[in-house]
């Protein structure tokens, strides 16, 4: 988990009023062994940090999941951006946006595979069980490879995508996370199967159902 | 002296009753918490000392920035 590394951990205690709030209720994934064996387990990697100034004006987001050095990162330059913008706030803040704006870099898993990926390394990386740090200290290797992509993508796709909705104008995060979840994460919030049965299973032979 | 040699194999079984019972502990610890106290609007994680507000109301005006954490889900089911 991404707040128990000590220097996220330190930088946010020090730095910041620390809040959540949940979307919407977690989807769960089971399966069925047919011998009376189930697995359940949350997918729980749709999320996004805003940085938001003191009254609620978001000065940045960082997307999905991240390395702790990555995420690290984006907090440090959230934060001087936040120190920078304290004069002129919303014009700073407009202004490196708009910057910052280029073309996003296009992977084939999350945008024309989207749902596969979706669903499969998801669902990978939730299978994989969760070691508590006291036993194991270190990810597997699988973990940290789609943590790794997971960051890559983060940064090269999502990222400018954010500069760019962040460039229109001052935002509240209640009036952006829609948006924001359905443009940038790929999961529609509006939709009960958060857009994964169309694009996973395609509807085939039972529809919707 | 005899008697502690007696109950040395009994002494030598209790770490691993415990051990045994990890699991249960994990799943049953959380439980009585939550059934013993009532829901918190502000919580700490084990071992790092972050203070969490529910929701951006919570942390406003406060003086410093907020890093607000969205997710699918309660933050305390999937993280804690």
């Amino acid at each position: 988990m991404i707040f128990s590394d000590p220097d996220v951990a330190a930088l946010v205690r020090l730095s910041f009023v620390a809040a959540w709030e949940s979307v919407r209720p977690v989807p769960v994934v089971e399966i069925d062994f047919g011998n009376g064996a189930k697995i359940k387990r949350t997918v729980n990697g749709n999320i996004a940090t805003y940085i938001c100034a003191p009254d609620g004006r978001v000065i940045d987001i960082i997307p999905g999941l991240n390395d702790p050095k990555a995420y690290l990162e984006a907090l440090r330059d959230a934060l001087a951006l936040y120190h920078a913008s304290r004069k002129a706030a919303v014009d700073t803040v407009l202004a490196y946006h708009r910057a910052n704006q280029k073309e996003p870099q296009r992977y084939v898993e999350a945008v024309r595979d989207k749902g596969k990926a979706m669903v499969e390394s998801k669902l990978k990386y939730v299978l994989v069980p969760r070691k508590s740090e006291a036993v194991a200290p270190k990810e597997s290797s699988t973990e940290a490879a789609l943590l790794a992509a997971d960051t890559e993508t983060n940064c090269k796709e999502r990222k400018p995508l954010i500069h760019a909705i962040l460039a229109e104008k001052a935002w509240r995060p209640a009036d952006l996370t829609k948006r924001l979840y359905k443009d940038v994460l790929h999961v529609d919030l509006d939709d009960p199967y958060l857009g994964l049965v169309t694009t996973a299973f395609n509807g085939g032979a039972y529809g919707t159902r | 002296m005899r008697r502690f040699w007696l109950a040395l194999p009994v002494l030598a079984l209790v770490p691993a009753l415990f051990a045994q019972d990890q699991p249960k502990k994990a799943v049953e610890s959380p439980l009585k918490r939550a059934v013993a106290e009532p829901a918190s609007e502000k919580f700490e994680l084990p071992g790092n000392g972050i203070a969490w507000k529910k929701g951006l109301d919570a942390a406003l005006d406060q003086g410093r920035p907020i890093l607000l954490f969205q997710l699918l889900g309660n933050f305390d089911d999937v993280y804690c």
